[in-house]
């Protein structure tokens, strides 16, 4: 053990609550170590003296003192004792308040129209939508059938004609 | 039944039934909070008995003005009156009330920090007066030696008030007042290795101190 571990220890060692094998490493060190047997000797008569000094008694009014302290603040703060049957109506009160206040704001919001800003209608025209070039009647009556793969010959096979009739349809 | 309450000497009657603050006195602090909750006023007297000397030290030791110190011990009782049914009463009785003298110790000396005029008058104010004298003054001793144990009293008190705050405050409770490591984190609001090192450092400052005085 070194000094600083003493040190650290010293409070533990001194009120008795270090385990055996601490204490026997304290007093080990101790006797090898003149400077920390030193101050564990100035410790303990320092807290000797500490624990002699003299108790402070209160004053001879500080009852009466009390007593008046407390006679004037008796209205103010009621001990539990006291009030005990009359808090339980003074919850009860409470609890019967709060739940007509609750009724009342109710009836108050449900009377009341909330106040709500009606916008004029918009109107809305629907795209119209143009004529797919791809889409025949000939192609959308074979998906059905399963095949889906005689569609996709067939758009291949109506493509030139299908960009004509689009670019047609698009000079109209 | 009257006819034999006559009969019975009124010293017996009184040993066969003790009175209410008999049995308060021999109760633990836990029955006495429980009677005053149910009614009985007196059992707040019986905590004042109890705790006032003992408050009155720590907070004399802690602020070292005997005057604000006898004040702030009536402020504890107050408060102890005035929420004592709040007290969770699975706890200590003793370690909640020496919290809120620990509590209102150290709004004084918040206060006092603010306004260091008014703590070096009060300081000077208590500072002559002692009503008691010292446990280990021995009035038949001589004068010189009387001299010299009132100076070395007074030596340790200027050194305990000379003690950082947070120290001073642990190191009164546990040597002064006798606090378990444990009451004294709870009290201070701290852990158990700060209750451990502030304690050390303050038994290890007072020792410098006070050592070319004792050695």
């Amino acid at each position: 053990m070194d000094c600083r571990k003493f040190r650290d220890q010293h409070a533990l060692f001194v009120d008795q609550m270090c385990s055996e094998l601490e204490a026997f490493e304290m007093r080990s060190h101790m006797r090898f170590c003149p400077e920390c047997d030193r101050h564990d000797t100035v410790v303990r008569r320092g807290i000797l003296l500490v624990r002699n000094l003299p108790h402070i008694r209160p004053s001879a009014n500080f009852n009466a003192r009390l007593a008046a302290r407390i006679r004037a603040e008796a209205p103010l703060h009621q001990p539990a004792f006291v009030t005990q049957s009359s808090r339980l109506a003074e919850y009860v009160s409470l609890a019967a308040a709060v739940l007509v206040l609750a009724f009342g704001v109710s009836r108050v919001f449900a009377s009341k129209q909330p106040d709500i800003y009606r916008m004029p209608p918009v109107v809305a025209t629907r795209p119209v939508s143009a004529p797919s070039p791809f889409g025949t009647s000939a192609l959308v009556a074979t998906v059905p059938t399963g095949m889906s793969i005689w569609p996709a010959i067939m758009m291949a096979s109506q493509a030139p004609a299908h960009f004509a009739t689009a670019e047609l349809v698009g000079e109209r | 039944m009257p006819k034999l309450a006559k009969k019975v000497p009124f010293q017996v009657a009184a040993q066969a039934a003790p009175s209410v603050r008999e049995v308060l006195r021999s109760a633990d602090d836990a029955a006495v909070v429980s009677a005053f909750l149910t009614g009985e006023s007196r059992a707040f007297d019986e905590l004042v008995e109890r705790y006032q000397t003992r408050l009155l030290n720590f907070v004399f030791r802690t602020i070292g003005d005997r005057d604000r110190a006898e004040d702030l011990v009536q402020e504890v009782f107050i408060r102890v009156h005035r929420h004592l049914h709040r007290f969770d009463r699975t706890k200590k009785f003793s370690t909640w009330i020496y919290t809120i003298a620990s509590n209102l110790a150290k709004n004084e000396l918040r206060n006092r920090s603010r306004n260091p005029l008014v703590f070096f008058q009060t300081m000077q104010g208590s500072a002559d007066e002692e009503e008691r004298p010292l446990q280990f003054e021995d009035t038949t001793s001589r004068p010189d030696d009387m001299y010299r144990k009132r100076h070395l009293r007074e030596l340790v008190e200027q050194t305990v008030a000379a003690l950082p705050e947070h120290h001073r405050e642990v190191f009164v409770l546990r040597e002064l007042e006798g606090k378990s490591y444990e009451e004294i984190a709870e009290i201070t609001d701290c852990n158990l290795g700060t209750v451990k090192s502030r304690l050390n450092r303050a038994r290890s400052a007072f020792a410098e101190i006070i050592e070319p005085h004792v050695g």
